[in-house]
């Protein structure tokens, strides 16, 4: 199980006054120790609660009721019971997979003060020498921080796109179109953008989080699109990275190689797309692509992201079945399971970790007991090369027959059929058989890389 | 409304009864749900509507609904 913990929290008076934080035989100084070693030696599967960040958030003459302290044995003002309520929850929530992946922002008055179809791209605000122009940048530059943990952007504004493209000519832009993993300028409504910005990028809709200095827009959102989240823009741009910041949507529980890998992929999407084009018979297009990739069994660098995919992958899902880290540890090191990744590249990027399977071998059969892909890569014959590795395994236990079942979700009606297209028998409803006269190695278009 | 109706709304809304009456001599023996817990939430409830802080002796002398009121007033005034 994970185990959210908090930190400790430090108190608000102290003894020492000034002195705590000028040397080292402080109580200010031991807790904040105590803290650090607690991050650097607690266990993979305890995440900590940032109480203390709370409290500091709230400030601490608020924070502690010594009324309520000594009277309840409560160590802070009952006020504050929901807001770190939401810390946990949003915690828990996150390590069970949901967590909200894109960034939807808005142009005029959002990223840049002033309405760039009006005043053009000369007379919008972006000045650093202007305290509105500056508020605006430091929103940007927040923005494209938030980009560098994994978040995507995307752009969503009533605008004639040329006008909306021009903005980002601005010599003060700090964020470039080419941050933009989905641009959506035109004057249809902004929920229908929002469905195509998520179409786009394969994602849920519920994964979005929407920015937009217009109320009416948000009303919108709110109204027809009940599953975005929507920011509450204040009026004060100067205030923007602290509503953002305080909606806590972006609190993810780790951030992975892919998380960063994403951004890159998604963005050189482009220019597969262009690639694409260019060739009328399709497997050409996929041997151009040199994909190659590194695959196996996981070791401990590949814990971490084989328990991200298994648990947040909800349509290339075949079984959801989730695991703990233990779960997975436990599976690792048991003689009887094999828990192989694929771990893809292709000439524009490299995607990390995008297929986790996991196998058991009881007796003479191989058991798919979970399969999930990450959509990113489908149509790329990443299952076929999957189903090798399978094969591979299931000779290597000596076993006659790979089973696979297909266990309906809300969510994944996409590999339904995802067995028979694998070549396995339909034996029951969702039971399916592939049989060991026919454990062949299909030609792929991928290149095995060996294991650094 | 009195000091007792302000009260007893707010009896109804953390008890969750609607036909909930209470007077002077109610105390936690006469309603079944009245626990160490909602008696948190009763006290952190009246201190905020009625935007007075209690002390923690006062808090733990309340014996019944007419302590409470009494209390109230002194503070308002």
């Amino acid at each position: 199980m994970y185990d959210p913990a908090s930190e400790y929290v430090l108190p608000l008076e102290n003894v020492l006054d000034q002195l705590e934080v000028n040397v080292s035989y402080s109580r200010t100084y031991f807790l904040n120790k105590l803290n650090q070693e607690l991050m650097l030696n607690k266990p993979k599967q305890v995440h900590l609660i940032d109480e203390n960040g709370l409290s500091n958030e709230i400030g601490k003459s608020r924070w502690f009721d010594p009324t309520n302290a000594f009277l309840n044995k409560a160590p802070y003002a009952y006020e504050w019971l929901p807001i770190t309520v939401d810390a946990y929850v949003r915690k828990i929530i996150a390590l069970r997979g949901f967590y909200h992946k894109v960034l939807v922002l808005d142009l005029d008055n959002t990223l840049w003060g002033g309405v760039i179809g009006d005043d053009g791209v000369e007379g919008i605000n972006l000045d650093p020498n202007h305290a509105v122009g500056e508020a605006y940048l430091a929103f940007q530059k927040y923005v494209l921080q938030l980009k560098d943990k994994g978040v995507m952007l995307a752009v969503c504004s009533k605008n004639e796109e040329a006008a909306a493209r021009e903005g980002f000519t601005h010599p003060n832009m700090l964020i470039k179109l080419s941050d933009i993993a989905c641009f959506m300028a035109n004057w249809n409504d902004k929920a229908s953008n929002l469905k195509i910005i998520a179409e786009t990028l394969n994602i849920k809709t519920d994964t979005l989080v929407f920015f937009d200095d217009n109320p009416a827009e948000r009303e919108i959102i709110k109204q027809f699109l009940k599953e975005v989240t929507v920011i509450d823009v204040p009026e004060d741009p100067s205030t923007y990275v602290n509503a953002l910041y305080q909606a806590h949507t972006f609190d993810w529980p780790q951030i992975t190689r892919e998380d960063l890998l994403r951004i890159k992929a998604v963005e050189d999407d482009t220019q597969r797309e262009i690639l694409k084009t260019q060739f009328v018979d399709y497997d050409a297009y996929l041997d151009s692509l040199q994909m190659n990739a590194q695959a196996g069994k996981i070791g401990s660098a590949q814990i971490e992201r084989f328990v991200q995919l298994t648990n947040k992958s909800n349509q290339f899902n075949l079984r959801t079945q989730r695991y703990t880290e233990s779960d997975v540890i436990h599976r690792m090191n048991d003689e009887d399971y094999a828990c192989i990744y694929i771990d893809l590249s292709d000439r524009f990027s490299p995607y990390g970790i995008i297929v986790c399977i996991v196998l058991k071998k009881s007796g003479k059969t191989a058991f798919i007991e979970n399969w999930v892909m990450s959509c990113r890569v489908l149509n790329r014959g990443v299952e076929t090369f999957a189903l090798n590795l399978l094969i591979e395994q299931a000779k290597a236990w000596d076993c006659s027959e790979l089973m696979g079942e297909y266990i309906p979700s809300a969510k994944n009606a996409m590999v339904k059929e995802h067995y028979i297209k694998m070549g396995f028998d339909q034996i029951q409803e969702f039971t399916y058989r592939l049989d060991g006269e026919h454990f062949l190695i299909h030609p792929t278009h991928i290149a095995v890389k060996e294991a650094k | 409304m009195s000091i007792l109706e302000q009260v007893q709304v707010i009896f109804r809304d953390i008890f969750d009864d609607e036909n909930l009456v209470i007077t002077g001599e109610t105390s936690a023996k006469d309603i079944e749900d009245w626990d160490s817990l909602t008696h948190i939430q009763l006290v952190t409830k009246i201190e905020k509507h009625f935007k007075i802080r209690f002390t923690l002796s006062e808090i733990t002398k309340l014996k019944q609904v007419s302590d409470l009121i009494l209390l109230i007033q002194t503070k308002q005034t």
